[in-house]
């Protein structure tokens, strides 16, 4: 029995070294920080039109109806694609989640302009998907 | 018995993780960069000469206490426009040359991500994961250039002073910031950098970076500790290149907006 819990204990101290080890390199390589106001969580429900897997950072493009009920196009900065491969997650894999016509809610950190710009924190999809910043300005948890 | 264990095994893990971190934040400088965990052993080198491996870059081999600027280095420090640093602006409305995708140059490329040493007969070669450029050092006695035509990762050699190499290097392109918060830098820019793998699993690095055009005296930077990465797919040195046409699909949908220059405007195509 003793031997057991020694086992577990050893099995999560190596478990836990590991995550503290093994960190995503996160920063933002273009001054993203500056831009938002890392304060201001924004939330923003709409359909998406786009999703660039590409450098510097991968984006997400949508579209949501404001106040009046006009469209307004928005976009997310999102983690650069090395940075979601060592994550990983592949190309394929977040073509995948983000299909353009699929209802999106997407939560991150404004732009201090007040654009509709943020900083990418999460995106949860009508059918369920979801993708979270793997680290940077925009991770939130 | 069970609680004393558990404490116990709680230490440990408090102990390994900060050292790791510690030494790990030496060579990281709070900017990211590691790449991956390091599980190769700790111990001695097996052979000092040997810098083979893909190593953490985190955050630069310069530090961010420059010395005083000259008046000629203050003009151009004042011309550019960083993105970090007291000095930090926008992307949108700064003019960081990798804004546009110009090349990071030497040493900036080691500012993010990994980097490979690899060693061949006469030369050494780093090759940066970072806007997938490389560095050539001549290891074959020859002398640098007297009168260099500056290029963009400058022109070096290298030699042994017992376990340390050390690498000089001159002909560096001015038009390159030495860090992301816009230090600059002239063509008359000489730098020595000093080599010694400490542990089997550390590189242990220094740079003095020369400048009279730009700086009243020699910018010595710390010793910094960049960590040997473990085999696996995360120590792959990745293809990101800086792409003049993603980079500008970027700006128009991301960046400008985000620094009040322009409505976002959503790239042509969705990439497959």
């Amino acid at each position: 029995m003793r031997s057991k819990i020694v086992l577990k204990s050893m099995a999560a101290a190596i478990v836990i070294i590991g995550l503290l080890m093994i960190s995503v390199p996160a920063s933002a390589h273009h001054g993203t920080g500056i831009s938002y106001d890392l304060t201001k969580v924004v939330e923003s429900k709409g359909v998406i039109v786009s999703f660039a897997f590409r450098n510097p950072h991968a984006q997400l493009y949508w579209d949501a109806k404001d106040e009046k009920g006009e469209i307004v196009h928005w976009s997310a900065e999102m983690n650069a694609p090395s940075n979601f491969e060592r994550a990983g997650f592949s190309r394929s894999k977040l073509v995948e989640i983000l299909k353009p016509g699929l209802e999106v809610t997407v939560t991150g950190f404004g732009s201090r302009t007040g654009a509709p710009v943020i900083v990418f924190s999460k995106a949860v999809t009508s059918n369920g998907g979801e993708v979270k910043s793997i680290g940077g300005p925009g991770k939130i948890d | 018995m069970r609680t004393r264990f558990m404490t116990v095994v709680i230490v440990m893990v408090t102990i390994l993780a900060f050292s790791s971190s510690t030494f790990a934040q030496r060579g990281g400088g709070g900017r990211g960069g590691r790449g991956g965990g390091n599980t190769t052993p700790a111990g001695p080198p097996k052979d000092p000469h040997d810098l083979q491996g893909i190593w953490s870059t985190g955050g630069g081999p310069l530090s961010n206490d420059p010395p005083p600027f000259t008046p000629e280095g203050e003009k151009r420090f004042l011309a550019n426009k960083p993105s970090y640093g007291p000095r930090a602006v926008p992307p949108a409305l700064g003019n960081d040359p990798l804004g546009i995708c110009d090349p990071n140059g030497y040493p900036r490329a080691m500012e993010l991500r990994p980097f490979e040493i690899i060693q061949i007969p006469g030369r050494m070669f780093e090759t940066f994961e970072w806007n997938y450029v490389w560095r050539e050092i001549w290891m074959d006695g020859r002398e640098l250039p007297k009168d260099p035509t500056p290029r963009w990762m400058g022109y070096s050699v290298a030699h042994w002073e017992g376990d340390t190499l050390v690498i000089l290097s001159n002909g560096f392109d001015d038009r390159t910031w030495l860090t992301q918060e816009g230090h600059p830098h002239s063509d008359q820019m000489t730098m020595e950098e000093r080599y010694r793998r400490v542990r089997e699993n550390v590189l242990e690095i220094q740079m003095t970076i020369t400048d009279p055009v730009t700086y009243t005296k020699p910018w010595v930077g710390e010793k910094k500790g960049l960590n040997l990465l473990p085999p696996g797919p995360n120590s792959e040195i990745r293809q990101e290149l800086c792409v003049p046409s993603e980079e500008a699909e970027f700006n128009k949908g991301v960046r400008d907006p985000a620094g009040g220059k322009g409505p976002v405007q959503v790239p042509p195509t969705t990439a497959k």
